[in-house]
Order: structure tokens, then sequence, then C-alpha cells
């Protein structure tokens, strides 16, 4: 904790260095989560692409404490939202898919190597309500607690552990029938 | 999946590797978003800000608040995962009633602390001071003022008031503006849950550029008074490591700042 906070305040006074730790210690667990709401891997790859340039781009309008964790991962569930949002008001006007995020940033290939239990697991994740998928992802991947999570979907504390234990009730049944 | 799986555990425990060309492409690309950010001069925040300061005491105190909260606000504006503003000027108002100040310190040396100081509320002048720590034990009244090296069972006595800090404990947010503006300084003001108090604080950063210094002041947002004050850099003779506790208004033990030289201690008057 404490680390992060002297962290943030070298990348706030422009420190390259302390970027790079940042970049390196959080890449691979917002990959995971972005994938993990999204399904898309080409689309994750661009929010979380994106959420690292734009906290690159905007230091000095960083305002958080030591909970550098918890403010990526809000990051990246805002523009998973959206994203997710647009996919479905595309879907009900007959359009194409939802395009991937702002990121016009082209990386040499695939950064994600999918591995085949991440694979089946967003696929079964893919077939949830994304209330529920969100709930589980920001509370397992996110290290989210009911509180917060209620609080970024603006539900009652009841209603984001109903839509938890749903979701996952329901997560077992695709998984277990895939298994018989 | 197998029945008897954890689904959460399932869930919580999938890894994903990644692409080491792509890591080192995307992250090219972080650095030189960061590299194109500091060549654009902020806005908001900056050493600049100070330079309005106006000259006579009266107006740089009003100015001094009238700064800080207009930086408070603005970062509140710009930020708005924070909590409602935090009115800093609350701050000021309740350490102008602070008459007395116990604080439990840490210094470099890890070595444990403790100080007294009773203040005049009217001037936010301290009058009296006592400060243990480590080997150095100080004690300050209105005539003299005694600094004893335990260690070398030596007392240094200097005439009058020495004060314990470059800022008045009761006027700190005050004093700290001027003493920031003067070093070429930095303040920012944001709200955190802190996870060692368990509650949620203002949190100030001060960074004193030309000094070299830079620490973190946390608020308690019911109180409105400082918590505890943390250098995070520093230089010798620049203070403690940590103010670990501050309390206000405490009774002061009788006897605290009448101090006896020890018996054998070496006397050094200095000038």
């Amino acid at each position: 904790m404490f680390e992060d906070k002297l962290l943030i305040w070298k990348f706030r006074r422009g420190d390259a260095d302390a970027l790079r730790r940042i970049y390196a210690g959080y890449k691979d667990d917002l990959l995971r989560l972005a994938t993990a709401l999204l399904s898309r891997t080409s689309v994750a790859e661009d929010i979380v692409h994106d959420v690292f340039l734009d906290l690159a781009g905007s230091r000095e309008k960083l305002r958080l404490g030591g909970n550098l964790k918890g403010y990526l991962t809000i990051c990246v569930a805002n523009r998973a939202r959206n994203v997710n949002k647009t996919a479905r008001i595309r879907k009900s006007v007959g359009l194409d898919e939802a395009q991937s995020a702002a990121s016009s940033a082209k990386r040499p290939e695939q950064w994600i190597i999918y591995n085949e239990r991440f694979r089946r697991l967003n696929e079964a994740l893919d077939e949830l309500p994304y209330e529920q998928r969100e709930a589980i992802i920001l509370h397992l991947h996110g290290s989210m607690t009911f509180k917060a999570v209620a609080g970024f979907q603006a539900v009652s504390i009841n209603t984001a552990q109903s839509r938890y234990r749903y979701g996952l009730e329901k997560l077992r049944s695709i998984l277990d029938s895939e298994a018989e | 999946m197998k029945p008897s799986e954890n689904i959460e555990e399932l869930i919580a425990g999938v890894r994903l590797e990644t692409n080491t060309k792509a890591d080192k492409a995307v992250l090219d690309d972080v650095l030189n978003t960061l590299e194109t950010s500091k060549n654009k001069k902020s806005a908001t925040l900056g050493p600049n800000i100070w330079r309005i300061i106006m000259k006579s005491r009266m107006t740089k105190l009003a100015a001094a608040a009238v700064i800080i909260v207009a930086v408070a606000f603005s970062i509140n504006l710009l930020d708005k995962t924070t909590a409602p503003a935090y009115a800093v000027e609350q701050t000021i108002q309740a350490m102008r009633s602070v008459s007395s100040v116990h604080a439990y310190c840490t210094d470099w040396d890890n070595s444990q602390g403790e100080s007294w100081a009773q203040i005049n509320p009217e001037t936010g002048e301290e009058e009296y001071h006592y400060s243990d720590q480590g080997n150095l034990l100080i004690v300050a009244t209105p005539e003299v003022t005694y600094f004893y090296h335990k260690d070398k069972n030596r007392v240094r006595i200097q005439k009058g008031y020495v004060p314990a800090s470059e800022v008045r404990i009761s006027r700190f947010f005050e004093d700290m503006a001027m003493w920031v503006q003067e070093h070429d300084g930095e303040l920012e003001f944001h709200r955190q849950f802190d996870e060692d108090l368990q509650k949620e604080v203002i949190m100030v950063h001060v960074t004193m550029s030309v000094q070299g210094a830079e620490f973190i002041v946390r608020i308690d947002t019911q109180t409105k008074l400082p918590i505890n004050i943390e250098s995070i850099k520093s230089k010798p003779g620049q203070g403690v490591k940590r103010v670990d506790q501050l309390e206000y208004n405490v009774s002061i033990p009788e006897g605290i700042f009448d101090f006896e030289i020890p018996e054998g201690a070496e006397i050094v008057n200095i000038p």
C-alpha cells in the first residue's frame, strides 16, 4: 500500500520508471479483468492499452491515494461497460457488433495468449446477463468488496450479492452441463 | 468442470499470459505519452500559483487560505471519484482553537519520542515546548531553551525560546502555505480511505522542491485536525521521520517544562 503511494507520487512527477513499474505490476491483472468482462480479446486489449495511455497522459490530474489497483480496476470496468452498452445498442438496431475501444495504436500481434481453461470460462461468462458477470468479475478478479461493487453498479449491497450468487449458480450449471 | 470444483476458486485462479513483444510495444506507447504530457504545462498545479501571495502578514494569511481553498476546490472539481469538497478553512478554524498539542513521534533511527507544546491560541505562538526523542531532550520556555544530549550528558543552553518547528502548530496550514511558497513547493489535497487508520482521511501532500523535502499530512474528516505527519523525503535537520499521533487540547503534565540540569552534566552556553 505504502509502496503504491510512493509509486503514484513519483509517477505524478513524471518518473518513467514508476510508470514502468505500474505497468509491469498491473497489466496482467487488468487484461484478465477486461477479457473476463468482455470475452472479445481484441477489445479487452484495446481497453487496457487505452487505460494505460490515459494514465500516462493525465498524471497531473490523477487524484488517488494508495489504492492504485482499485483505481485501474474501475477505469477498465467503466470502459468495458461502455463497450458492452454500445454493443447492445448496435445489436438492437441490427448493426455490426461493437467496434473496439478508442485506441488507434497498433500492437505488433495479439497481446493475450489465451489458454483453453480461460477460453471455456469466458464462453460460459458470455451467457450471463452483463450485470451478473460484472458483479462476479469485479469481486473475484478486481478484489472489490460487495459494497464497492454495489456502489459501482448503483444498486444496494443485497442486489449486488444476489447478482453475484445467481451468476455463479448459472455459471456452475453451464460448466457442469459441458462436463457431462 | 468437475462437479466438486469450487466455481469461485476456478474463476479467481484462472491466469493468462501475454506476448512479450506486445508488452513492450504497449509500454513504449505509454512511455511516449508520458513524455508528451511532461512537455505540457499544468494549468492547475505548480509553484506559480504561490507568487500571488501578498506582502503584509495579514493579507498573506488571508491569501494563503484563499489559495489553498482554490487549489483544493479545483482538485475536487477535476476528480469525480472524490467525495464532496473538503473545506480547508474548517481545518484552519479548528486549529485556531488549539491551546496544547501532544505528539508521539518516530525518528529516522526509529527511536520513539514524545512532545508537548503549550500554545497561545490568540497568536498561535508556542509558549512552552517539550520534546524527548532518542538521545535528545529539548525543553523550551519563554526565557531559555535547554538541549540535553543524554548520551554525552551535555546540556546546551540558549537564551529565549527556540521554536520546535518552522511553522506554528495551531497555524499549521496558514504558515505552511507561506513556507511552501518560499521554498517553491506544492500542496496537494485528496480524500482517501486510509488502510492503517481504517477510515477516510484528507491527505495533504507537501513538496518543497528547493529543500528537497516531501511529506504527507493526514487530516481527520470529522475533527478537521491533522492526525499524523509522515516524511517521505527529508534531509538531516528537517525534523522527525513521523509524527505518529497528534492529540489536541490535552492537559499538560505538571512540571514538564521545568528542566533540571542533571548531575555532572557538561554545560555549553549557546551565544
